[in-house]
């Protein structure tokens, strides 16, 4: 996750995180297909004025294409309803599960849509700075929190080598929680071990509650511009259409 | 927030952000078992989802580390950009709160099998309410709806707070936990 050039990337990440689930609430709020699609519009365009190419948005938006499907075809297939159109074996499609689901399946896009826009325009350490500074959070968490998520490749590293060296001993189990016993147990250990380590180097930096900051993240007039546009062109989306 | 020792922030933050990185590997999995098998069929795995909070509370028992625990490991999917996204922060923190419920019931002092069974258990109503309010799981039939709520109850009894004792109660063995409230209570137990 990385900032680009992109206006939407200069907003500031608290507010826009706010923006953002208001939009989610609305979306959660919206009965019908035409309000959820009207939305679904705004978070396109948000997603639009996300700085990627029509290139990189194609290849990030297709996976979520497979899972649109899935949403819509697990509530076709086992939603509530009378008029039969069509079954087999455990699956049974009715004229309203079919417009359920495609009310849930959109509101999944608008929050694919949404998350992606987030992600595209923001960047970590900035969104956990304006959380310290405007959602107060503790700054010992929130550095602990930047800590812990720059471990996320390495974790994945470790659990792609844990598999590895399960299979070259064949031990495989048919059951999945053992698998994830045999895999979480030394990646615990490790993290374990490092959180230890990485505390101690913290404090020995002296790391402490008190401290002051060389950038502080402020809210400026055109965030609040932004707040203001998103929530009342949301707003009045929902009560017109 | 004062009283937590900064070794124990980072536990928090490492263990959760691992529970988040091994949540994705299961998402994975899920994908192609739920369309097949439906709500029902899938919600089995649902347990693990909610590990995290039982894990990191029944290590460092103290209040508020299931909550923050499930946040974080949702915050991880959220970061590493999986089809979760945005929503999985919220359904985290639907989850975490109803962890944390079971803990409070017992004022933070009680952590053994049967709170963190409970918390599992908690987390998993705590994900219902939001599934049925965001994911429209009001709108399955009746038997599919019970059968999944069922499931994903017995599910968060048994791989999210069992297994998270078990796995604990293996990683207190190796050691590493001395320096925590789970290792010091065993060393306790121990010496006497």
């Amino acid at each position: 996750m990385q900032e680009n050039v992109s206006p939407l990337a200069r907003i500031n990440p608290a507010i826009k995180l706010g923006a953002l689930v208001y939009v989610m609430v609305l979306l959660i709020a919206a009965p019908t297909l035409r309000e959820t699609i009207a939305l679904l519009a705004l978070a396109a365009i948000g997603l639009g004025c996300s700085g990627w190419s029509l290139l990189t948005l194609g290849k990030r938006v297709a996976p979520y294409l497979i899972l649109f499907l899935l949403t819509f075809w697990m509530m076709a297939a086992f939603g509530k309803g009378s008029t039969e159109l069509w079954s087999f074996g455990w699956f049974r499609v009715t004229e309203e599960s079919i417009s359920h689901a495609w009310l849930i399946a959109t509101r999944m896009l608008a929050f694919v849509f949404l998350s992606l826009t987030f992600i595209a325009t923001t960047d970590q350490t900035r969104f956990v700075m304006s959380l310290i500074h405007q959602c107060r959070l503790p700054d010992r968490l929130a550095y602990g929190f930047l800590a812990g998520i720059r471990f996320i490749p390495i974790f994945q590293q470790e659990i792609r080598t844990i598999r590895q060296a399960r299979q070259v001993r064949q031990q495989q189990s048919i059951w999945p929680w053992q698998t994830f016993f045999a895999i979480s147990l030394p990646l615990f250990t490790n993290s374990i071990i490092r959180s230890e380590q990485i505390a101690i180097a913290m404090e020995a930096r002296g790391f402490r509650a008190e401290r002051t900051y060389y950038v502080r993240p402020v809210v400026t007039q055109q965030d609040r511009l932004f707040f203001g546009l998103v929530c009342f062109g949301a707003t009045l989306l929902r009560i017109v259409v | 927030m004062n009283s937590w020792k900064m070794k124990e922030i980072i536990v928090m933050m490492m263990l959760a952000v691992a529970c988040g990185v091994l949540y994705l590997g299961w998402s994975t999995l899920w994908l192609p078992i739920s369309a097949i098998f439906g709500p029902v069929g899938s919600n089995w795995m649902f347990g693990i989802w909610v590990i995290a909070s039982p894990l990191v509370a029944y290590i460092i028992q103290k209040p508020g580390a299931a909550l923050i625990a499930e946040v974080v490991a949702a915050a991880v999917e959220l970061f590493t950009g999986s089809h979760f996204g945005l929503s999985a922060l919220l359904i985290g923190f639907a989850q975490g709160i109803g962890a944390e419920i079971a803990f409070a019931l017992f004022g933070y002092r009680k952590f053994n099998t049967l709170t963190l069974i409970l918390s599992g258990m908690f987390a998993a109503i705590g994900s219902m309410v939001y599934s049925l309010v965001v994911n429209g799981f009001a709108y399955y039939t009746t038997t599919t709806l019970l059968l999944t709520f069922s499931l994903q109850l017995v599910s968060g009894a048994l791989l999210g707070g069992l297994l998270a004792k078990i796995i604990v109660d293996a990683l207190v063995k190796t050691g590493t936990l001395n320096g925590y409230a789970i290792g010091r209570k065993r060393q306790k137990r121990d010496a006497a």
